[in-house]
C-alpha cells in the first residue's frame, strides 16, 4: 500500500510539474492545485494508468475527480 | 542556427501538456495551435523549422452516414482543404508535414463487397498531397494508420480518449507518433549517412568462407541462402540510392575478391564495392584508415556485423560510427536494412548514382598522389576540366542537394531550398561548376552565388563544394573565376564572410591561403543596407576581403 501511495505522488509530480504536492495525499482533489483542472485531471490519470500499468473504462475514468476515487479504482482493479 | 519550433494542429484534440510529445522535441520548441484548429496553422506566417497538420478524416465527413453518403460532398470538402495546403505552401516556405488517419472501423463483411468510405476519400487526398509534394519540396506526407499497423491499430487510437478529451490517439499512439515524426525532423536537419561497413562471413553468405571454401558458402535460392540472398538485394538496394559499400572483413582479401568475382549466385560484385579492408587488422583501425582515404568523416559511417564481439569494439573505439545490432533473425535483416533511417533521403538524384564510381576515383586519386614528387605536376598530368554550368530546372535538384549537406568547404553553411535558390539566381550572379579529369567526369561539385553590393564591393553569398573532389586546388580556379566576373564589372574588392562551424574549418585556410585579407566589419564601410543584414546577423564570423589586382595561386595548373 506504502508502495502505492508513494507512485500516486510520483504520477502527481509530473502531471502538476508547477505545483507543491502537500505531504498528506488522501483528502486531494480535483481543484485543489492550480494546475489539476479538468484538463489536468484527465493527464493525471493517463499518468496513473501509465505508472500501474491499468486502463479505466470510461465510465471509471470520467468519474475519477480526487486521490480517494484513484485508490478505490485502483483496488477494483486489483481484485479483479 | 536554425529554427527549432515546431508547431502542431489536429482536427482533433492532441494533449498538448502529454510527456510523450518529448519524443519528438524538447517542449520548449513544440507549440500547439487550439483544439481543432489546422487553419492556425495553415495561415501561420511564424518562421519554423516545420508545421505539422494532422488530419483524421472523420472529424471531416461524417463516415456514419454510409446510406445517403454524398462522395461530391466530401470530396469538395477535401478538395478545398487541398486548396488550403496548396495556398499556404505558395506563400510560406516553412517545411509542412501533413499527417492523415483514415481511422477505419472496419466490417468484414461489408468491406467484402463495398469499398469504405473513408478509404476512398483518404486514397483520393492522399494522391491529391502527393501531387502537391511533385510542386513543393517542403511538403512531406506521413500516412499514420500505415505506421500504427505496425505497433498494433488498436494500441494506438483510443476511443475513450476521445469521448472524455476528443483526442483520438492514446498515450501509446501518441508516443509512436511523435517518434516517427521525429524521424522525418531529423532528416530535415541532419543530412544521411553515406558509408555501409559490411562484415563478409555470416553477413554478407552463411559460413565461414577460410573454412568452407567458396563452394560451401550458404548463398542463392535455397533455404538459408535464400535469406543471404534477399539480405544482399537489400543492399543493393541501398547503394543504388547512392550509398557506398565497404567490406570490413577479417579474411584472405584475394578469397573475398574471388567471391564477389566468380560466384554466381553473389548479388554484390566487385564493381558494387567501393573499398575493400579486409585483412587481419582490427576492424576500428581500418574503419579509421578508411575515413582518411574516402574523406569523409566516422560520423557518415554505418557498420554491420552478426558478431558482437566486433560491434562492441567499434562501438568503444569510436563513438561516432553507427552500429547497428542487427536481428538475431536473418530473415529480418532486408527488412530492417530497407527502414534504417540512416540511409533513407527525401530524393535521389542523378548523381547519387555515381557515388561508388566517383569515391573510387578520388581513392585512386590519393593513392596515385604520391608517386610524383611534384604536387603541380601530377595534377597537370590528370588533365583537370572545370567549366560553368547555369542553374536552371535540370540543375537545381543537385544544386539544393549541395547546399543541405556541405559541411566541410562551406563559407557560410547557408541551407537554402530551390525556391530561394531559385529566388537568388533570378537577382543576382550564380553558378556551378563541373569538373572531370582523367579519373572520369566528377560530375556538378561547387555552387557560387555572389551579390554585388556597391562599386567597391561583390559579395561571396555562397561557395561551397562537395568535399570529394579535394586536393586538386579547384577551389582557386573558382576564385579566379569570380575574379574575372569582378574585374569584368570594375568591383575592386571580393568581399568573404567565413561563419564558423564545427566541420568547415577548411574553408578559412582556403581564404588564408588564396591572398585574402581578414578585416573587421567596421572597417567594410557598408552603404548597401540589405548586404548589412546579411552579413551582419552573425555573431561567429570574419570577414576577408581579396584585392582583383591581385593572383590567385596555383591556377597555372588549369592553364593549358
Amino acid at each position: 500500500m506504502k508502495n502505492d501511495e508513494k507512485k500516486i505522488i510520483l504520477a502527481l509530480k509530473k502531471t502538476f510539474t508547477k505545483s507543491k504536492i502537500p505531504k498528506n495525499i488522501s483528502k486531494l482533489k480535483l481543484g485543489d492545485l492550480k494546475e489539476w483542472d479538468s484538463l489536468g485531471n484527465f493527464h493525471l490519470i493517463l499518468e496513473i494508468e501509465k505508472v500501474f500499468n491499468c486502463r479505466f473504462e470510461t465510465k471509471v475514468f470520467s468519474e475519477i475527480k480526487s486521490i480517494k476515487d484513484i485508490k478505490e479504482n485502483l483496488k477494483k482493479n486489483e481484485n479483479r | 542556427m536554425k529554427n527549432k519550433n515546431i508547431k502542431l494542429s489536429s482536427t482533433s484534440f492532441l494533449l498538448p501538456n502529454n510527456k510523450n510529445w518529448d519524443f519528438l522535441a524538447n517542449s520548449k520548441n513544440v507549440s500547439f495551435t487550439e483544439y481543432g484548429d489546422i487553419f492556425g496553422t495553415l495561415n501561420s506566417k511564424e518562421k519554423t523549422l516545420a508545421d505539422i497538420v494532422t488530419i483524421f478524416l472523420p472529424d471531416l465527413i461524417d463516415y456514419l452516414k454510409t446510406e445517403n453518403f454524398n462522395q461530391k460532398i466530401e470530396i469538395n470538402k477535401i478538395l478545398n482543404i487541398g486548396k488550403l495546403i496548396e495556398r499556404r505552401l505558395k506563400l510560406n516556405k516553412n517545411n509542412l508535414i501533413v499527417c492523415v488517419s483514415e481511422f477505419l472501423f472496419n466490417n468484414i463483411i461489408i468491406s467484402s463487397k463495398n469499398q469504405r468510405t473513408t478509404q476512398k476519400v483518404k486514397h483520393f487526398f492522399i494522391e491529391l498531397l502527393y501531387n502537391l509534394a511533385k510542386k513543393f519540396e517542403n511538403l512531406y506526407i506521413v500516412d499514420i494508420d500505415e505506421i500504427f499497423f505496425e505497433y498494433g491499430y488498436l494500441k494506438c487510437f483510443d476511443q475513450r480518449n476521445y469521448y472524455l478529451s476528443r483526442c483520438r490517439l492514446s498515450t501509446f499512439g501518441i508516443e509512436i507518433f511523435a517518434k516517427n515524426l521525429k524521424k522525418i525532423i531529423d532528416r530535415i536537419n541532419f543530412t544521411n549517412k553515406k558509408v555501409l561497413l559490411l562484415d563478409c562471413d555470416n553477413t554478407l553468405w552463411g559460413g565461414v568462407l577460410g573454412e568452407d571454401g567458396i563452394e560451401n558458402i550458404k548463398i542463392g535460392q535455397d533455404g538459408l541462402g535464400y535469406a543471404f540472398l534477399e539480405f544482399q538485394k537489400a543492399i543493393k538496394r541501398i547503394k543504388e540510392s547512392g550509398i557506398l559499400l565497404v567490406l570490413v572483413s577479417k579474411n584472405s582479401k584475394e578469397d573475398v575478391e574471388n567471391v564477389l568475382k566468380k560466384h554466381q549466385a553473389m548479388v554484390i560484385r566487385h564493381n558494387d564495392v567501393t573499398a575493400y579492408k579486409v585483412n587481419w587488422n582490427e576492424k576500428f583501425i581500418n574503419i579509421k584508415q578508411l575515413s582518411k582515404d574516402l574523406q569523409l568523416g566516422l560520423d557518415s559511417f554505418v557498420f554491420w556485423d552478426d558478431n558482437p564481439i566486433e560491434r562492441e569494439k567499434v562501438k568503444l573505439n569510436l563513438k561516432e560510427v553507427s552500429v547497428i545490432d542487427p536481428d538475431k533473425d536473418i530473415a529480418h535483416w532486408s527488412k530492417q536494412l530497407l527502414e534504417y533511417e540512416g540511409f533513407s533521403k527525401f530524393l535521389t538524384t542523378k548523381e547519387d548514382k555515381k557515388k561508388t564510381i566517383q569515391y573510387k576515383q578520388r581513392a585512386s586519386f590519393i593513392q596515385n598522389k604520391p608517386k610524383f614528387n611534384n604536387e603541380k605536376s601530377y595534377l597537370k598530368s590528370i588533365k583537370l576540366k572545370p567549366s560553368l554550368v547555369k542553374i536552371n530546372k535540370s540543375t537545381i535538384s543537385r544544386a539544393v542537394q549541395m547546399c543541405q549537406k556541405t559541411n566541410q568547404f562551406n563559407l557560410r553553411t547557408v541551407r537554402y531550398n530551390a525556391n530561394e535558390l531559385f529566388e537568388i539566381n533570378k537577382k543576382n550572379i550564380c553558378f556551378l561548376i563541373n569538373l572531370s579529369d582523367s579519373y572520369g567526369d566528377h560530375g556538378i561539385v561547387s555552387l557560387v552565388c555572389l551579390k554585388i553590393v556597391d562599386k567597391k564591393y561583390i559579395f561571396i553569398d555562397t561557395f561551397l563544394m562537395s568535399c570529394r573532389i579535394l586536393g586538386r586546388h579547384l577551389e582557386s580556379w573558382i576564385l579566379n573565376e569570380i575574379k574575372k566576373i569582378a574585374v569584368k564589372k570594375k568591383i575592386k574588392f571580393i568581399l568573404a564572410q567565413f561563419i564558423m562551424t564545427k566541420r568547415n574549418q577548411i574553408s578559412k585556410s582556403f581564404l588564408e591561403k588564396n591572398n585574402f585579407k581578414r578585416i573587421s566589419i567596421k572597417k567594410l564601410n557598408l552603404n548597401n543596407k540589405d548586404i548589412k543584414k546579411i552579413i551582419s546577423k552573425k555573431n561567429k564570423s570574419d570577414y576577408y576581403i581579396f584585392e582583383t589586382t591581385k593572383k590567385v595561386p596555383n591556377i597555372d595548373i588549369y592553364e593549358k
